[in-house]
């Protein structure tokens, strides 16, 4: 599974034991030896409840991380070691080959500025474009991102666009200089859901036309569902399940992610089908706790689950489940029903 | 904007007619100018009398209303019953003195202050962040009348740099404009600061950085200009603010201005003279609000009306 330098060129980004934990008195640990790769062209979809590190993890991958964040572990960038990179080549990664873009755009984009004024900013640091050349270049990806009279569009201030709209921007802002990997985190969240499968349709649209990897992050199943190639289930700090996008959520092989496909909506027929909540919640600092870090909350717990963490054990077919019960064959959807009857 | 500034200037011109109405009563309700200027002058009862008739205060407060407003909207400010001289004439004499100190106070205030209170932000619980913190809070918490003679004593008396007071040369200005400057320079710098520092927190500041950008362009274009609009409030609160001070610091330094001029004129009743002052002071007070606004449409594209 792991490459060495230099030898898969399609490879992107890998992380490879990266450990995060923010230091204010104690440490806390946010990330606990997360190991991922994205390929050339291809969507991750990583999801989670909230604070289970999901957000640190793309802020991670850009050094955007607040200064009493201790890092640990590798990040390699295209090849790179972003860790080992001095502010000038970070600077120069940093919305050139990685962009990103937020949950807010409200927020995210800058009140006092023109929409233009905050592509073409990018584009003066990034590409050769000044002036009226980085203009007209700002105007062409309003245009790509679909943004209806981008002559116009490009002088107006974020408070002038409506949120689907803003997004748009931030999209268009974001891909200005070709990245090669797009961190999007949770860009859907803030947004109302006719515009959520816009935004969704324009990534995927891009992606293609720019063949960019995307790492998609979001606690919203649905959405990953629409855009992912593969998918990493994060909880508390750790990946506890991954593989092929369609199998995960098709077919679960970890009680947590079985829990959260089943905490989603769903009209089954004509009935609706009846929502069932994980109980309990994320309790902080649970990455460092003996043993398995959702046993607390598992149904399916039995005794061991509580003195020794599981590994990341390969259950074929390019899947991997963080359980002591995961065996090819294992899966918490039929052993609850085996439990019902 | 034109509309906007349009708007603007039209309602100036209301307020300053408000003010020119409440300053002619406020005066000519505690009672007449004639008796209090010649009271303990000698002047007989006839005499001043006849004074009253000369310059019209034998007639009824509403037609001298209707007279004082009408030759104000053509620029007529009377005469100075002290000095027999038009009162335009005195005013515009000083004037020049006050805006000078004035505006070399706003410049020590802008200069100094929001360089101070953005590196007090940035280099925020360090060593000059630190200093800063001591220095503005002496500055906030001593008065023009204790500031003033401190520093004539230690620039003027023992060091000798610097005239003790007067406005004969360049240099007197130096000593008043610090004193008038010291606590909005020190206000300023600290609304300044805790702007930055909430500007820090925000998203678009992310966003700044997840583009590349380069940390002075970050700090100057995206958290600067978002971090001065609540300070601009606070300098055009501060400026207007100033005017009051001028009336101490012109006073402590025999500044040629307006400000020891006004005190002058109030105490000794002379009600044209002083009415054109506060005319003069309502409408510097009202060009300032106006200017701020611009500027903060400027700065602010969410204020613009459309």
């Amino acid at each position: 599974m792991k490459q060495p330098y230099g030898i898969d060129r399609d490879e992107v980004l890998a992380l490879e034991d990266l450990s995060v934990g923010f230091v204010h008195g104690g440490t806390s640990t946010v990330l606990a030896h997360v190991s991922l790769s994205i390929r050339r062209g291809e969507t991750l979809g990583l999801v989670g409840e909230s604070g289970c590190g999901k957000s640190t993890l793309g802020r991670a991958v850009m050094r955007l991380l607040p200064s009493n964040a201790a890092v640990d572990g590798e990040i390699r960038l295209l090849g790179r070691d972003v860790r080992a990179m001095d502010d000038r080549e970070i600077r120069r990664l940093r919305g050139g080959s990685v962009a990103m873009i937020f949950q807010n755009p409200m927020s995210a984009l800058n009140p006092v500025l023109t929409i233009g004024r905050q592509i073409t900013e990018a584009l003066e640091t990034h590409t050769g474009l000044r002036g009226r050349a980085a203009t007209a270049r700002a105007v062409e990806l309003l245009h790509l991102v679909g943004i209806g009279r981008p002559v116009d569009r490009v002088h107006d201030y974020p408070h002038q666009l409506s949120g689907g709209m803003r997004q748009r921007a931030m999209i268009a802002m974001a891909v200005s200089c070709d990245p090669k990997l797009l961190i999007a985190d949770e860009p859907t969240t803030a947004l109302d859901v006719t515009v959520q499968t816009q935004i969704l349709d324009l990534l995927a649209a891009l992606q293609e036309k720019l063949s960019m990897a995307i790492l998609f992050i979001s606690h919203d199943m649905a959405a990953v569902a629409s855009v992912a190639d593969r998918v990493a289930v994060m909880y508390a700090g750790r990946i506890v399940e991954q593989g092929q996008a369609t199998a995960l959520l098709l077919d679960p092989a970890h009680p947590y992610t079985s829990g959260l496909l089943n905490s989603v909506p769903s009209v089954d027929g004509a009935k609706l089908a009846r929502l069932q909540a994980i109980p309990g919640n994320v309790s902080a600092g649970s990455a460092e706790a003996a043993g398995c870090s959702f046993h607390p909350r598992c149904r399916f717990a039995v005794t061991g689950c509580d003195a020794e963490a599981p590994p990341l054990a390969d259950i074929g077919d390019g899947r991997a489940s963080r359980c002591w019960l995961a065996t090819e064959d294992w899966r918490p959807d039929a052993a609850a029903r085996g439990l019902a009857t | 904007m034109i509309r906007f500034i349009a708007l603007r200037i039209a309602a100036a011109f209301v307020v300053l007619f408000v003010v020119a109405s409440a300053t002619f009563f406020v005066l000519n309700l505690t009672g007449d100018p004639v008796t209090a200027v010649l009271q303990g002058t000698g002047a007989s009862q006839e005499e001043i009398a006849a004074l009253k008739v000369e310059l019209g205060y034998d007639r009824p407060i509403i037609v001298r209303y209707g007279e004082f407003i009408w030759s104000v909207a053509h620029g007529d400010f009377g005469v100075s019953i002290r000095y027999g001289q038009p009162s335009i004439d005195m005013v515009m004499e000083r004037l020049p003195y006050t805006l000078i100190l004035g505006g070399t106070a706003i410049a020590i205030v802008v200069v100094l202050g929001l360089p101070i209170g953005i590196l007090a932000a940035l280099f925020r619980g360090g060593w000059f962040d630190r200093v800063f913190s001591a220095a503005t809070g002496l500055a906030q918490s001593v008065p023009h009348f204790v500031v003033g003679p401190l520093l004539i004593l230690f620039f003027a008396v023992l060091l000798g740099w610097l005239p003790v007071s007067g406005g004969a040369s360049s240099s007197s200005i130096i000593l008043p404009a610090l004193t008038l400057a010291l606590y909005p320079l020190a206000l300023v710098s600290r609304v300044l600061r805790a702007s930055m520092l909430e500007t820090i927190e925000q998203d678009y500041v992310l966003t700044a950085e997840s583009k590349g950008l380069s940390k002075p362009v970050i700090v100057l274009r995206h958290m600067a200009r978002n971090a001065l609009l609540p300070v601009l409030t606070v300098i055009a609160l501060q400026i207007i603010a100033m005017i009051g001070g001028t009336i101490v610091v012109e006073s402590i330094f025999s500044w040629p201005g307006l400000g020891s001029f006004a005190r002058d004129t109030l105490l000794a009743s002379d009600f044209p003279l002083a009415q054109t002052i506060i005319i003069f002071v309502a409408a510097a007070v009202v060009t300032i609000n106006l200017v701020v606004d611009i500027v903060y449409a400027l700065v602010d594209p969410r204020i613009r009306l459309k």
